[in-house]
């Protein structure tokens, strides 16, 4: 007879920076999508974004300093792997990711793949000409500097299996976090795949000063270099 | 003597002016060391302004003759070596700091989820 599939163990990881604003519906919304384990890692916010997003369920990690969204996404993912997670989701705090998305991600994972790459560029609809732009430049810098092609290498959303979680060890802690993934996953040979993901521009989130602008971009570049050396 | 050559010197003077003040102040940014690298940098600059010659009697002096670009390139190269070396320190002690961070976050993942594993 055979034995019946363990559910694998899934967490939600969400990186979090002054987003108190909507960092409740963004949990809220995690959980109508079916998914109850959730992380926030807050990091290093000045508003109650610790508060709002213990108060809608989930656990809350603090990083008493701001160490940038990579470093938030690693101390979730460590947090995930204490906690027994099988597959881990990551998607970003603003609001902007679709939670519905989770699902046809996670059965990719169950089918074998080893990461899920999210990607905004397979689907542009509502996407800011400039935001298109700039994943087209980080995309080609990202194959020039690590070898290997994606359609969006910028994207935060993604899911990864355990042996994806094992192997994938990252060192930068800001937004060039997201290639230094990719390099990982040519790196180990890990196998993947890109889905088309629903991102929902905000006014909230097309106005947070941290996101990426051109200093950022050279900043990112930099430190990819740095980190493929 | 050029207006370049009085900017150049003014700046420096006051960089060297600075430092001595600090200095004087015990203010805690400074230490002897910084004032001493920092003094001989800016006093460098100041006599290179002041008496431009000085320039090539060093290139003389280390070897290079009348050849004054390829001492401007080497100390472009030192400055750039210097820059990279400081950019891996800062990089690994971001890296360190972040690790800490992250050390204490975990410490306080509840126990409750924890224990139930």
């Amino acid at each position: 007879m055979e034995l019946p599939k363990k559910t694998p163990s899934v967490w939600v990881v969400v990186p979090a920076y002054n987003e108190a604003t909507v960092i409740r519906s963004v949990i809220s919304e995690i959980r109508s999508a079916g998914f109850t384990d959730i992380i926030v890692v807050n990091d290093g916010s000045m508003d109650d974004t610790q508060e709002k997003a213990s108060a809608a369920g989930a656990i809350t990690l603090k990083h008493l300093l701001n160490r940038g969204k990579g470093a938030a996404v690693k101390t979730g993912i460590e947090a995930a792997k204490e906690l027994g997670a099988d597959i881990v989701v990551t998607l970003d705090g603003d609001g902007q990711h679709d939670p519905a998305d989770i699902a046809p991600m996670i059965a990719l994972v169950r089918e074998g793949y080893d990461v899920v790459l999210g990607s905004r560029l397979k689907n542009c609809d509502g996407m800011p000409a400039h935001k298109i732009a700039h994943n087209h430049i980080g995309n080609f810098l990202v194959w020039m500097v690590y070898g290997l092609w994606v359609t969006d290498s910028q994207s935060g959303f993604r899911v990864y299996s355990k042996k994806a979680l094992e192997l994938i060890d990252t060192k930068t802690d800001r937004y060039e976090y997201d290639s230094e993934v990719i390099r990982e996953i040519k790196h180990h040979q890990l196998k993947f795949i890109e889905l088309p993901i629903k991102v929902r521009y905000t006014e909230y989130s097309m106005g947070k000063a941290q996101k990426m602008n051109l200093k950022n971009g050279i900043k990112t570049l930099i430190k990819m270099i740095l980190s493929s050396s | 003597m050029s207006i370049y050559q009085i900017i150049l010197a003014l700046v420096a003077f006051l960089f060297i002016w600075n430092g001595i003040a600090k200095f004087i102040r015990h203010e805690r940014s400074q230490t002897i060391f910084k004032l001493g690298v920092s003094t001989l940098i800016w006093g460098s600059v100041l006599a290179f302004a002041l008496f431009p010659r000085v320039s090539f009697t060093v290139s003389k002096a280390i070897g290079l003759g009348e050849n004054l670009n390829t001492l401007i390139f080497i100390g472009f190269v030192v400055v750039f070596i210097i820059l990279f070396k400081l950019l891996s320190v800062i990089e690994r002690l971001e890296r360190n700091l972040s690790e800490m961070v992250r050390k204490e976050a975990l410490e306080k993942l509840p126990p409750k989820k924890k224990a139930s594993l």
